[in-house]
């Protein structure tokens, strides 16, 4: 495995480099202009302070983000076509370490790159006039590079749950935005805010974090949807690690470019979805419901390639419905 | 040695192997052939740990092939489609191998250049015998001792079918490789395979040496005075051709035990054709009930 980790270092090194390159050159064009000290403006009646500064540590994110899904992408679709598969899995190694190799060398082109971007924005910060406290700039790498790993390992999972790349990017989008979309406005009369659950809105904490420091950050934003929010991602992530890890071990081979008829791909997905749509975000209105259902049969249209559903997709399509209703009826009553 | 034992395998509801048997001994090229769908190409995966079986074993050297790394590196497989991809190149994709395998970088090149590869040109721009062409030289080098070729021949020209023909003849008598091929080019085949295998509906049905095989059959072709049909002999061919007075036959009866069978219909002339693998073959696949109009 030490021998295979060192040839994908050596043969990763130009893509790292260039995506290194490429995002420190995005990261100059996004700063070079940007202003970090607040203005004040006159308003209606007052005038009031616009501070611009959570902006560079938005884009980092953004960025973290977009390198996590195009190296989830890049890493795994090895096993979604079939003469990749027949030469990896016919090498003399075990899946679960190649697997592993994959997933290390996956976060070095993630970090690297997110690194180098994220000294260059400093240094751009530094050179200005700004209201950051940097010490913070240290404890806020850190948090964005462990939640980059979080998502990362997540999305590798939906990935790589998945027979074709085209299936495994719509997973790996459904995922991401489920528990962002989809929860936003599903507060319960407990006032939980859902969409700390997800990956992409924990991200959002890090950012506040450094931002207004600690001693600030924990008058401003309440600490406990920070804690709740990564004990649950960290949690996931674990679950995540080793189902992986066991799916590997019983993983057909000749899967491969067929449709995805996994648990944690579409069939997972779509009736989560169908669920939560109606159980919270359509209005009474007959229509909304209608272009949820469509939707919904779409999405297994998409997932099938093909207008025919099976017995187990009407059953998983039937069954997310009538749950929405109750759920929503719950809701109602609550 | 390569031990098989009550192999299955299925994709969703399809059966493709069922209750497969076979034992390949060390140093032999084992042609494996069947018609299309017949499973080649999967007994081919399992027999590489790339598919893991349904039910029963594959051992080779005594042990299980799946998932075990030790075995696996003494298998190389190239399947009917090489690998290949944009970046990828001869000369760099060897470094992969390298990981894996006592790789000598220059014996590689060597057998490039003797197949006249450009050696920093993308892969994606090769043919699909140039891709096959690459890794075979990668084979070479690497000298397993399992060596499985899918769809063997396919895209090679003739003068670089006898190149390989000649490399794995030369592999096998220095390293003692055990060679499965499986290839639809039944006359190279025959040219370097020592023993065979037919693949039919998910079993070997007939297997052993090719030339034993052969002999066991043979083909006539006999003149008579006016035309005959089959339904006037009173014998049974293992395949009767007609065109007019000409008939040719495949029996297994010797030339002078069958000169004896067909006296009586006074046939102008008997003349012993030579059988090859091919013939072999749709024999073998005609009685199973293959190729009947």
């Amino acid at each position: 495995m030490i021998k295979l980790l060192k040839h994908y270092i050596n043969k990763r090194t130009i893509t790292t480099i260039i995506t290194s390159i490429i995002l420190m050159i995005m990261v100059y064009i996004n700063e070079v202009d940007a202003e970090y000290i607040g203005k004040m403006y006159q308003g209606d009646n007052m005038p009031y302070l616009d501070t611009p500064i959570n902006l560079p540590f938005g884009n980092i994110i953004a960025y973290a983000i977009i390198l996590t899904i195009i190296f989830t992408v890049f890493e795994f679709s090895f096993r979604m076509k079939k003469v990749t598969v027949d030469q990896m899995y016919s090498l003399p190694i075990k899946r679960s370490k190649l697997y592993l190799t994959k997933y290390i060398i996956g976060i070095f082109e993630i970090i690297i790159p997110l690194t180098l971007s994220y000294i260059v924005m400093v240094l751009m910060i530094v050179t200005k006039e700004h209201m950051f406290n940097l010490v913070y700039a240290i404890p806020h790498y850190f948090g964005v590079i462990f939640f980059t790993i979080i998502l990362y390992t997540t999305l590798v999972f939906i990935f790589t749950r998945c027979n074709n790349t085209v299936d495994g990017l719509i997973n790996i989008l459904l995922y991401t935005f489920f528990t962002t979309i989809i929860m936003v406005g599903l507060e319960l009369k407990n006032g939980i805010n859902y969409t700390i659950l997800s990956p992409i809105i924990l991200f959002n904490n890090v950012m506040e974090f450094k931002t207004y420091g600690f001693t600030e950050f924990i008058n401003q934003k309440d600490i406990t949807e920070l804690i709740i929010s990564s004990i649950y991602n960290i949690v996931l992530c674990i679950i995540m690690v080793i189902l992986f890890f066991v799916f590997i071990k019983k993983e057909k081979a000749e899967a491969s470019e067929t449709k995805s008829n996994g648990v944690f791909a579409y069939n997972l997905m779509i009736p989560l979805y169908t669920t939560f749509l109606i159980a919270k975000l359509i209005d009474n209105s007959i229509p909304t419901a209608i272009i949820i259902i469509i939707a919904s049969y779409i999405g297994y249209v998409i997932k099938n390639r093909s207008f025919k559903l099976t017995k187990k997709d009407l059953i998983l399509f039937g069954g997310s419905i009538f749950l929405g209703f109750i759920l929503r009826l719950i809701l109602n009553i609550i | 040695m390569i031990e098989i034992k009550n192999l299955s395998k299925s994709f969703d509801n399809y059966q493709v192997l069922k209750d497969l048997n076979i034992s390949i001994e060390e140093g032999r090229i084992f042609g494996l052939v069947g018609i299309n769908g017949a499973g080649k190409s999967t007994l081919l995966r399992l027999i590489s740990g790339i598919y893991n079986k349904d039910s029963g074993s594959i051992l080779i050297d005594g042990e299980e092939v799946f998932e075990n790394e030790i075995v696996k590196k003494k298998i190389f497989f190239l399947p009917d489609e090489p690998f290949y991809s944009s970046h990828v190149t001869p000369y760099n994709l060897c470094d992969l191998y390298q990981a894996f395998y006592d790789f000598d970088k220059e014996e590689y090149i060597g057998y490039l250049n003797d197949y006249k590869l450009p050696i920093k040109k993308p892969m994606s721009k090769f043919s699909k015998g140039m891709k096959r062409q690459v890794f075979i030289s990668l084979a070479l080098t690497i000298k397993p001792k399992y060596l499985l070729l899918d769809e063997a021949f396919d895209g090679l020209d003739p003068l670089a079918r006898l190149k390989f023909k000649k490399a794995i003849l030369k592999l096998v008598e220095k390293n003692k490789t055990t060679v499965i091929i499986s290839s639809h080019s039944l006359r190279e085949l025959e040219d370097i395979s020592d023993c065979y295998g037919l693949l039919d509906k998910g079993m070997i049905t007939s297997t052993g040496n090719i030339d034993n095989r052969i002999e066991s059959y043979h083909k006539y072709q006999m003149a008579f005075e006016k035309e005959i049909k089959e339904e006037d002999f009173e014998i049974a061919f293992i395949k009767y051709e007609q065109i007019g007075r000409i008939v040719k036959v495949v029996v297994k009866e010797e030339l002078n035990e069958f000169s004896e069978l067909v006296k009586k219909y006074n046939p102008l002339i008997i003349d012993e054709i030579s059988i090859d693998f091919e013939d072999l073959f749709i024999l073998e696949v005609e009685n199973r009930g293959y190729l009947n109009d």
